[in-house]
């Protein structure tokens, strides 16, 4: 029996899907299908959630961006620090790691342009001013 | 306004060059004026349009390595179809001498291209030097095409940076399938971290035949990955296809009442109305 099993799952197809699972690409690059789906379908609309379940989203973002960062998997977390931002366009934490992801990869230019952003935000924010030095000397 | 496009896959043999080479072509028949830019060491879309990857001549290398200019290193192709090719018959002369065009330029490669990907420090920068030379120079064009090599590194990578719209050309095979997810993985990458504009705007099936059962579960595979809209028209295996950049020009001068020339014109209809 066990054996049938096996020999099923060995004939299976490996889908384009399963391959992108692989790869943790969880849903393809700007799908307006899904985007639709997930945003305007329904009756219950994105937009009318409880605030209290933004900001449970926009934490949980949040703490897997810190965690891609300490993993030093730094496409991933800047890629989940700009969904952040698009939540919440002055989440500050989120832009000082954004800045430090972007940095690590090399898009020095992007990274100093939004530490300045958030010294237009907080203009004494010790983070931001000691990186965009750091950031400087490195160039 | 200019239209950047890349033709990428990290997957050699799957009709890249190609692709660009003759989409360039059909663009700049209908009255476009295109920018081919050659990225690929290997320098086919070069060698296609008949132009000698002369490492001497100004080419890609010298614009990446800051020692020439981007006027300096741009060519205007001039197709000269060779007249005694095989597929040549009369009925062909009145298109062919329709597809010469005085609106294709190219940026050409030489081999002297691969000391770049050789020498890049890995994360340097210098990934966007390419996106701002074009964007600061080609705006008198509707379409600049990149051809990037079949590779993950710095050409590739800056190939991805500098363009809008990412089309992804693959034969219909399992492997090819792979190649595609992880191109997806590279186009998703690059997007959230230096190019917020690249956009996956196609997969084209090339070497195509309808009638194999893979042919059918891949296809139907990216219509339910991607949706219908992200998969292109087809381009059927064709042979003349493979002949002609051995004669020095694209498919429509060498043969254009071919099923490759068909092809190549749909997509370019296609891509022209794929804009989003």
């Amino acid at each position: 029996m066990s054996e049938k099993t096996d020999n099923r799952e060995f004939l299976k197809r490996t889908t384009l899907q399963d391959l992108l699972n692989q790869k943790n690409v969880l849903t393809p690059l700007d799908n307006p299908q899904k985007r639709e789906n997930s945003h305007i379908g329904g009756k219950n609309s994105f937009l009318e959630e409880k605030t209290s379940k933004l900001e449970e989203i926009s934490l949980f973002i949040f703490k897997r961006g810190v965690n891609e960062l300490k993993q030093e998997k730094y496409c991933c977390a800047s890629a989940l620090f700009e969904t952040l931002l698009t939540f919440e366009p002055d989440h500050i934490k989120a832009k000082l790691n954004l800045a430090v992801a972007l940095s690590q990869v090399g898009n020095n230019k992007k990274a100093l342009a939004i530490l300045e952003s958030v010294l237009e935000q907080e203009p004494d924010n010790e983070v931001a001013i000691q990186n965009i030095k750091i950031i400087e000397e490195s160039i | 306004m200019t239209r950047y496009i890349v033709f990428a896959n990290r997957k050699g043999g799957c009709g890249k060059t190609t692709t660009a080479v003759n989409i360039a072509c059909i663009f700049s028949i209908k009255n476009k004026k295109v920018l081919l830019v050659d990225l690929d060491p290997q320098a086919h879309a070069t060698l296609s349009l008949r132009i000698n990857p002369d490492p001497e001549k100004p080419n890609i290398y010298n614009l990446l390595d800051k020692k020439a200019s981007f006027k300096e290193v741009i060519q205007q192709v001039i197709t000269t179809p060779k007249i005694n090719c095989h597929s040549i018959t009369n009925k062909n002369d009145e298109k062919r001498e329709k597809s010469r065009s005085k609106n294709l330029y190219i940026i050409p490669s030489s081999r002297n291209l691969s000391v770049v990907e050789m020498n890049a420090p890995r994360f340097s920068g210098d990934e966007l030097y390419l996106a701002e030379i074009l964007h600061n120079n080609a705006s008198e064009f509707d379409y600049v095409i990149i051809d990037p090599p079949p590779s993950v590194g710095i050409l590739s990578v800056s190939a991805l940076v500098a363009a809008k719209e990412a089309y992804i050309p693959m034969p219909m095979h399992f492997l090819a399938m792979e190649g595609l997810a992880e191109m997806t993985r590279l186009i998703y990458q690059i997007n959230a971290t230096w190019n917020p504009e690249l956009k996956l705007c196609g997969i084209i099936p090339t070497f195509y035949n309808k009638n194999t059962r893979i042919t059918k579960e891949i296809a139907s595979d990216i219509v339910n990955t991607f949706g219908t809209g992200r998969l292109a028209p087809p381009i059927r295996q064709n042979v003349a296809l493979a002949e002609a950049p051995g004669h020095g020009c694209s498919i429509f001068e060498y043969a254009p009442d071919s099923i490759g020339a068909e092809d190549y014109e749909t997509l370019a209809m296609f891509i022209e109305n794929n804009v989003k």
